[in-house]
């Protein structure tokens, strides 16, 4: 067990320290002069002060001693200044964070019960009526590959402005607030965002089960009379639940993206919305704080796969 | 397997059907000025008219024709697909080649390498590459390329690794083949045919990251997109439906063109895995022969 998290954190490390490093550069080589951004639509002092507040960023250095600065902050926990938010850039992330964890949750909680249970139905019509089978593939890739900005706009259709259902923008009204009023609010972009990996997690379950209900230990259990309920929920779906699981932790950074776009189409307060914010605004520190935060995220969703993998599968375990 | 059957019978009709519509959507994206003239772009007319013979999808609130932009916009998600696509070819075939020849510490080295640009949200890096050198299609394309090669990467070399020890390729050796016609008649048809199932992936994610960049409005709004016309349209959602219905709907139907052909192409090039793998990005999914992760690639 502790092998696979070693094995993922050596993984990890230079992921982060390569991100880390290429963004850096990248925005070190960025044409432009950070101190006069800095002062942005008010345009700037004079040129003394324009070099002493680049010699005391250090902005005079070369890259490479920057960047060897820049991990040392990063190490101590430091993301630097937002320029936009006019605060530490950890601040700005922590208070939007929750608001995407809860967006990703909700969605991977949706994606992985439906996506699992249209998998088993597929898998089922597949062995009895294949051509209805095919017919709701065939629908299902029509309608459920969509990515958040072309998903979410037909949901905000259909369920606010048709059906005035549910709201559509934010994460509470200014009235109501509570929980509930969260809740409802949560519903159309956590079903956005699911909606793909849904679709993935059905196919790769579907395909994981065909192969599965064919194997001798199913027979054997038939055999032995025991009910297809429970021969599809003791000695089936478990051998089956790893395809889904490995296949949600190995997309983890398209998701990623796909938080983004959904959290802009539904005004959803995340740290997806505060990426595009600080684009926009080209608010460096920022942008390379969010960056950092989605590979950590993508890092973190790869390492409880494996240790949910290993927790399903004795074979992981044992390396 | 009845389902592989029926399948296979349906999967003609369906390869027809993908490759119409990305037939029509090249037409359209190499040669827009057949359908609409590039005049359209301009401001003129009303803004927000309906549909009508002059506009057949109506204008924007600039006073655009709605079907020029359209036609020119599939110019612009072809243009990002096949850039991005070719970069990500290069790099998945290169890399793969030399880890399945240079093999053992080079091997490791390759794969974890390519493991780690698979795992790089490309959105958040190509907002990044935006606000650093500007709007524009090659930046785009060039972080979809780079970090989308994984897949492309296991593929050849997995296959490599068959094909250099298979029979057809000792044989031509044996009967005095140089290497070079070894490598061009022998070794790349074998490992390249299996790439191809992997190009609809690419172009798909390209097309989504380019759609979703101009939708968050980070990129050029003078360059007919897809997703800048979502994004404009967006306000206008009760009053003027049709804005976002025309985009909606183009980029739903190309992405389900996209998907059957990946689907159709799976199915004739790789019957060995019959039904098996499909994977919605399926280049994120581990071949059981090149699983490169022990842990995640861990396939009964």
């Amino acid at each position: 067990m502790w092998r696979i998290v070693a094995r993922r954190l050596v993984l990890a490390v230079p992921l982060v320290i390569g991100v880390a490093a290429l963004n850096f550069t990248l925005v070190s080589l960025a044409p432009g002069d950070p101190v006069i951004l800095l002062f942005g639509e008010g345009g700037a002092p004079d040129v003394a002060t324009l070099a002493a507040l680049r010699s005391r960023l250090a902005l005079d250095r070369p890259i490479a001693e920057r960047l060897v600065a820049y991990f040392g902050e990063l190490a101590r926990g430091h993301l630097g200044q937002s320029i936009l938010e006019k605060r530490s850039v950890t601040g700005a992330i922590a208070e939007r964070l929750p608001a995407t964890l809860l967006l990703a949750s909700a969605a991977l909680i949706l994606a992985g019960i439906f996506g699992i249970g249209l998998g088993v139905l597929l898998s089922r019509m597949a062995q009895r009526t294949p051509r209805l089978e095919r017919g709701t593939f065939l629908a299902l890739l029509l309608g459920g590959n969509q990515p958040p900005f072309v998903a979410g706009i037909v949901l905000i259709v259909i369920f606010a402005l048709i059906l005035g259902l549910l709201p559509s923008q934010g994460m509470t009204s200014a009235r109501e607030g509570g929980s509930l009023d969260t809740l409802a609010h949560l519903v159309l972009p956590a079903l956005t965002l699911a909606l793909q990996p849904m679709f993935a997690v059905a196919r790769v379950t579907r395909a994981r089960l065909l192969d599965v209900w064919q194997r001798d230990h199913v027979r054997t259990a038939r055999a032995a009379g025991i009910p297809e309920w429970r021969i599809l929920w003791r000695h089936v779906l478990p051998n089956a639940l790893t395809a889904p699981i490995t296949l949600l932790a190995l997309s983890a950074a398209h998701w990623v993206g796909g938080a983004v776009l959904t959290e802009s189409v539904f005004a959803w307060p995340g740290i997806g919305r505060l990426a595009v914010d600080a684009t926009l605004a080209r608010d460096y520190p920022l942008i390379l704080g969010v960056i950092l935060t989605g590979t950590l995220l993508v890092v973190g969703a790869n390492l409880s796969a494996d240790l949910l993998l290993a927790s399903l599968d004795p074979r992981v375990r044992r390396g | 397997m009845a389902d592989r059957r029926v399948g296979r019978a349906w999967a003609i009709g369906e390869g027809t059907i993908a490759a119409t519509i990305l037939m029509a959507f090249v037409l359209v994206a190499v040669a827009p000025g057949l359908l609409s003239s590039p005049g359209g772009l301009q401001s003129g007319g009303g803004a927000l008219a309906p549909p009508s013979v002059a506009h057949p999808l109506g204008t924007d609130i600039l006073g655009r024709d709605a079907w020029a932009r359209l036609a020119f916009g599939a110019r612009t998600s072809l243009a990002v697909g096949l850039l991005a696509t070719g970069v990500a070819l290069t790099l998945g075939v290169i890399v793969g080649a030399l880890a399945a020849l240079l093999g053992g510490w080079w091997d490791d080295l390759l794969m974890r390498a390519a493991e780690i640009a698979d795992s790089i949200p490309a959105l958040l890096l190509a907002l990044l590459l935006v606000s650093v050198v500007g709007p524009g299609l090659v930046p785009v394309a060039l972080v979809v390329g780079v970090t989308g090669w994984l897949g492309i990467a296991r593929v050849v070399r997995a296959e490599m690794m068959v094909v250099r020890e298979s029979p057809s390729v000792i044989a031509a050796r044996a009967l005095g083949a140089g290497w070079v016609r070894v490598a061009a008649r022998h070794i790349a048809p074998e490992v390249l045919v299996p790439v191809l199932a992997l190009i609809p992936f690419r172009l798909e994610g390209a097309i989504v990251v380019e759609a979703g960049l101009s939708f968050l409005g980070v990129e050029d709004a003078r360059r007919p997109s897809w997703g800048a016309m979502l994004r404009d349209a967006q306000p206008f959602l009760r009053d003027a439906w049709w804005l976002t219905a025309a985009p909606v709907a183009a980029l739903a139907i190309l992405l389900f063109a996209l998907g059957l052909s990946a689907d159709y192409l799976q199915r004739s090039f790789d019957p060995r895995l019959g039904g098996v793998r499909l994977g919605w990005e399926l280049d994120s999914t581990p071949t059981p022969e090149s699983s490169s992760s022990p842990t995640l690639a861990t396939r009964p």
